[in-house]
Formats: structure tokens, sequence, C-alpha cells
């Protein structure tokens, strides 16, 4: 009954699931969370230079990889960047469009992997294939971990739905034993690769998975295959190379685990380094992590929440516990492998955990705690506790919407800081008195590396003030009244002479910059 | 000779978690706060957050922002701060460990369930809240050695019901025997975060 039910409704289900996803992801974007943050900036000003004159920040013709902050980015979010401020300006949305759609696409893209992954499940299940890529899709759809990271302009965002697209392309091609499918999904898999640095391990060994399964599996798509392998070898060969130069290992250097230990002799670090990995790795498993606390920095989650909310806690153990029990089934099998896979790449940087890094473990982690909530919802509903039932869907939503509340309500204003809260403000209102003055000069601890790329974006590079020390004084030769301070933090009563200030969001009135009249 | 490799390793992990637990003792003066709920600053909090509450109807800010909901959250999130791998992984020795889960496993797939394994995973569950809210009133010395002997004796049955129903169980752990081993003696086991150390 309930099978036929969901086989005929299931596409008008996954609609409303959808556009309930769409919603909690463009709501209120882009005032919450509030303003572009360092890496968003960054990324906004390379695409506006890459779209207006062709060459990154630093001059470089169309590059492959973005210099930024001391390390190298990878290509995939500039250049989508660019196309969404050719269609919307110079806005914070245009910034934050290409992760929006890619947290709406990771949606559509997870529930026909889940469906197609359903068809490998072996043991005998209570509920239809259907209900489960459906109840997998609604928790990703209404997961804090995903809303958070679909919400602005991050890398990772960006690479998860091209991950999941390989994976489904593999699936399909591995089904319909058609090369032309494997084809797209190696495509898939290097667009990731070029999309966030952490897959740039993580791909080709997911790669390498691949092809050996369609080797061993699919003898009769051997040619296929060795033609696939030889056309994905050649798209990622540039990143590989990449990665073993100097510029590539940078951002390993800056994020790696191991640093500590970078002059150790041999033996020492044969000793400690394998125990580092062990405690980053566990730390990715920790309950305090997922549920708690997060990893603490302020854009990754609320102060005070973890990735993922409480009332997932009970239905991941019955699905882990469902898991363990079938381990041998194909399809527990690949969860399980993504799960445990996932965080070792991640594990070999620090901070660890952290969030970003270890987002694509949502996607086993909601597969396991959907397979447990329908375990569960199952023997509830043929026992008829539907009270239990009922007020276990009432938990959920008042966790839910409690968890919006904050987000909605609390977090601009707490994590305003963590953002780039003040910024956009700051640029119009110098804007606004640069007629005024003959020279503009901002303190550095507005953010020394960021100023200008603020400034270069929100006013089209038609504003570049100076900036300086907090020690600097204004050089006699330059006359009184003519200069613009931009300060930061002071509190204007301190400071003489304040014509402006910019508060950061919340009824404190906490000031993010003053301007000065020297 | 499979009796004798279950007796054998039984007697490694009890030998193991009791060098950690005297480990502890010798260093470790009490548990750190974060283990410990404390109700003292619920009020403070409160304001904080009604504070953020501007133009929120008050239906709303009462219905998520009241002791009993702040309350609640500061309980669970101490209890699963105590599951926390980085804690008890710190705390009791990760041979234990798989050996409670192993018991755990086997506890939930078995079809009969006796009252006393009813009993045992009520204790385990409900442990953590001898640390929770009685750490003003119960010495140290009593709640870990509580602790130990409880978990302690879940691991060991979990050891042994691993061992009967996996031919090569002994394989793993030997492994673990030999990465726990590896571990105590380079790591300091989270000391600054997890307990008061002795001057």
């Amino acid at each position: 009954m309930l099978d036929k039910f969901i086989k005929h409704k299931k596409y008008l289900f996954l609609f409303l699931i959808i556009f309930l996803g769409a919603f909690l992801r463009l709501y209120k974007v882009p005032a919450v969370p509030p303003g572009l943050y360092i890496d968003e900036i960054s990324d906004a000003y390379n695409g506006y230079e890459i779209l207006t004159k062709g060459v990154d920040e630093h001059g470089a013709k169309y590059p492959l990889w973005f210099k930024a902050f001391g390390e190298y980015k990878m290509p995939m979010f500039v250049y989508t960047a660019a196309g969404s401020i050719a269609l919307f300006g110079r806005t914070d949305f245009a910034v934050r469009f290409p992760a929006l759609v890619c947290g709406i696409l990771t949606l559509i893209i997870f529930y026909f992997l889940v469906e197609n992954l359903s068809k490998f499940i072996k043991q005998k299940i209570p509920f239809p294939p259907s209900s489960l890529a459906l109840t997998s899709t609604l928790i990703l759809a209404i997961s804090p971990w995903h809303i958070q990271f679909s919400r602005a302009g991050f890398d990772a965002t960006i690479a998860l739905p091209f991950y999941l697209l390989g994976l489904l392309f593999s699936i399909l091609a591995y089904k319909k034993k058609q090369s032309f499918l494997l084809t797209l999904s190696f495509i898939c898999l290097a667009l990731t690769g070029y999309s966030y640095n952490a897959y740039r391990l993580f791909v080709p060994a997911t790669f390498l998975v691949i092809a050996a399964i369609f080797v061993i599996k699919q003898k009769q798509m051997l040619k296929g295959i060795i033609l696939n392998a030889i056309f994905f070898i050649i798209m990622i060969l540039p990143m590989v190379i990449f990665t073993f130069t100097g510029a590539g290992m940078e951002r390993f250097a800056q994020t790696s685990a191991f640093t500590a230990y970078a002059t150790s002799s041999l033996i020492e670090k044969i000793i400690h380094l394998p125990i580092i990995f062990l405690n980053n790795y566990l730390s990715y498993f920790s309950l305090n992590f997922l549920f708690n606390v997060g990893d603490g920095i302020g854009r990754h989650q609320m102060v005070g929440f973890g990735p993922m909310p409480y009332w997932e806690f009970p239905f991941l153990i019955v699905g882990l516990y469902v898991f363990i029990k079938n381990w041998k089934n194909p399809f527990n099998l690949i969860i399980f492998a993504l799960l445990f896979a996932v965080p070792f790449s991640a594990a070999a940087t620090t901070p660890s955990p952290h969030t970003l890094r270890s987002l694509l473990m949502v996607i086993p982690l909601t597969i396991i705690v959907a397979y447990g909530f329908l375990w569960v919802m199952d023997k509830l509903l043929k026992g008829k506790r539907i009270l239990i039932f009922l007020g276990i869907i009432a938990l959920i939503s008042f966790e839910f919407i409690f968890y919006l509340h904050f987000y909605y309500q609390h977090y601009p204003i707490i994590n305003s800081y963590d953002w780039g809260a003040g910024y956009e403000e700051m640029v119009a209102k110098t804007v606004k008195y640069q007629p005024e003055f003959k020279h503009i000069v901002v303190d550095h601890n507005l953010g020394i590396a960021e100023i200008p790329l603020y400034y270069g974006f929100y006013t089209g590079d038609k504003l570049k003030p100076q900036v300086v020390l907090s020690s600097w004084h204004k050089p006699k030769d330059w006359e009184k009244g003519t200069t613009l301070y931009i300060r930061a933090f002071y509190n204007r009563n301190v400071i003489p002479n304040t014509i402006d200030t910019v508060y950061l969001p919340g009824k404190n009135k906490d000031i993010f910059a003053t301007f000065q009249k020297l | 000779m499979k009796k004798k490799i279950t007796r054998l390793f039984l007697l490694i992990t009890l030998e193991i978690e009791i060098a950690v637990l005297a480990f502890w003792l010798l260093h470790c003066k009490d548990f750190q706060e974060i283990l410990h709920v404390n109700f003292g600053q619920l009020t403070l909090q409160l304001k904080g957050e009604t504070g953020q509450d501007l133009g929120v109807p008050l239906l709303i800010v009462r219905l998520f922002h009241n002791k009993l909901i702040d309350g609640t959250l500061l309980i669970v999130k101490t209890y699963f701060r105590f599951w926390d791998f980085l804690f008890t992984g710190g705390l009791f020795p990760f041979l234990g460990g798989f050996g409670i889960m192993s018991a755990g496993y086997y506890f939930f797939a078995s079809t009969v369930k006796r009252a006393w394994q009813w009993i045992l995973f009520i204790l385990f569950l409900m442990f953590p809240f001898v640390e929770l809210f009685l750490y003003a009133k119960v010495p140290f010395l009593i709640r870990i050695g509580l602790f130990y002997a409880v978990f302690g004796f879940i691991s060991l049955l979990g050891i042994k019901k691993f061992l009967s129903l996996q031919k090569w169980g002994f394989v793993i752990l030997i492994i673990l025997v030999a990465v726990f081993i590896w571990w105590f003696a380079i790591t300091d086991f989270h000391f600054a975060n997890l307990c008061y150390q002795y001057p």
C-alpha cells in the first residue's frame, strides 16, 4: 500500500522536499549570514577581475589556480562567481549564487544517488527503496550542516554536487554497462578536484576505487574503462602536477597537522605522527563535534550548535546497528566506505575536526540516519503506536524551528564578526564621503589583506584607499581636514572629529569602524 | 586452546584497564567543569539570549528561551561531552572501548535479552549522570572507581563474546593492544582538557 503510494507520488514528494530545501537555502540571503567573509570576497574580487579584465588580482591571465592570502585556491568557485556577477552585478547575492544553486542541486542529485544505490540493498528491508531516497533527501534538506554551507560562498559546497554526480554516473554506468556514462562520471570527478582543495587526494582515490570495481566486475567494458581512465588522468594531470609543486604544497604546509614534527628525526616522526593522525581521525566521529559544538569556527556553525541536530542521534545509532548487522551488503559497504574515507584527508590537517573539510560526511551520515528513522517508524506504525510517532515528529519539528530561530535571529548578531558584516556599509560610506576628502586611509586592523578586496569589489576598482598601521600619523604636508581616517572598533566618544560610524548588527551597537576627519 | 586465548585477552584487557586507572589516580585530582552540570549561569545566559530577540513576539521568546529548554540542553550537551572520543578515549583504554561496543552490538543483536543485561545496559547509559550531577557530593576516587567497575565489566563481557563468535577476532585484539601501548606511551590523554592535575 505504502509502496504503491510512494511509487506514484514520489516525484510530487521530491518536488515538495526540493521546494522546502530551496526555501531554507534562499530565504534572507545574503542578509543572513551577514556580509561576505574573507574567502568570499577574495573569490568575488577575482571573479570580477576575470570578468572585466580577464586577469586575477595579481595580473595572471585566466589562471587555473588563484593566489590568495599566501596560498592557491581552486578555480571553480572564482569562474562560477564571475558568471553570476555578470548576471546579478557586484552584489553579495551574486557571490553566493553559485553555492546556493549547488546546494539545491545537491538535494536533487542526492535523491537519485540514494535511489539508485538502494537497488544494491540485498537484505529484506521493511520499507520501499524510494522512501529511503525521499527520507534521506528530506533530512539533507533540513540538515544544519548542509544549510550552513549552502547559504554562503564555500568552495566545498560547489564540489559536493560534482562529486555526487560523479558517483551517480558511475552507478548508472555499472548498471547500464555504458562507457559514455563512465566518461560523464570521470568528468564530474575531475571537476570536483578543481573545486576544493580537500578533494585533491580524495578524487584520485575515488577514481582508483571505481576503476578497480569496473575492471573486476565489468570485464566486457575493459576497452571503455581504459580509454576513460586515460581521459581522466589527462583531465586531472595539471592538478596532480600542481599538487606536487611548491605552490601546490603551500596549502598543505599551512594546514598540516604534522608541522610541529617537520624537523624531527624519522624515528620521532614514525612514533608521533600516526598517533596525531589517529587522534584527528577519531575526532571526526566524536559526539561533541557532531552534535554539541562542531569545530568551534563561527562561520561553520552557530555557537552551541553542532552540525547535526540532536534528534538525529537515536536514529543514527539504530541506523548504524542495522548497517553493521548487514555489513556485507554492497549498499552498506559503499556507505561505510564513504563515511570512513572522508576524514582520512581531513585528519592530516589542523584544526581537526573541521566541519567544512568533512562536509562530504553529511552524505553517508544522512543516509544512515534516514535508514534508522524509517526502521523505527516502521516498527512504531506496525505496532500502531501513533502517539509515539507523533511525539517524535513534534520533537523533530520543535528542534528544527528552534534552530531556525537561532539562525535567523541570534546568529547574525553573535557571529557577525566571523563574517564580513560592516564592510559593505563601510565602503558605501567611504564612497559617500570621498568627494569631501583628498586622502583616504584605512586602519590595518580592519584586515590588511582584505580591505583592498572589499573596496575593489564594491566600488568596481574605483576607490583604492591606503591601508596604514594603527601607529600611523598624518604626514605634516597633508592639509588639515583633508584626510578621512577609517579606524577599527574605536568608541566614537573617544575619538575627536568622528563624522560617522559603522555598527555591527544587534541592539548593543558594537562599533565596526569609525570615520575620523583629520 | 580457544578458552586459553579468551582468558589471555581478558587478562590483558583487565591489566590494561587497571594500569590506566592507576595512571589517572596518580595524575588527576578531579575532572574539569566541562563534564559537570552547573545551572548557575543559566539566568545570565537567558538574559543574553533574550537581549538579542529585539522585535520577536514575546510568545516565541518565552517558548525558546526558558530555563527548561536551556537546562535540558545543558544536560544533553554535557552528557554528549562525556561520550566524546577524546574523553572516553583518554579516560578508558580503547581496547576496553572496543569491548563495550562489541557488548552493545551483541546485546542488540540477541533476540533474548535477560534482566541482568538490561540492568547493565541502563547502568551504562545512566552512569555519566553520576559525574554530571554528583561531582560535588561523591569523591573523585569513588566516581572513577565506579566508572571503571561498570565500564570494565561490560568491556570484558564484550571481548569474551567477540572472541567466542569471531574466528579471527584475536588478530584484531592483538592490533588494538599494540596500538594502545603505542598510544599510552606517547600521548598525555588530553589531561589539560579533562582533569585537574596534581601540582
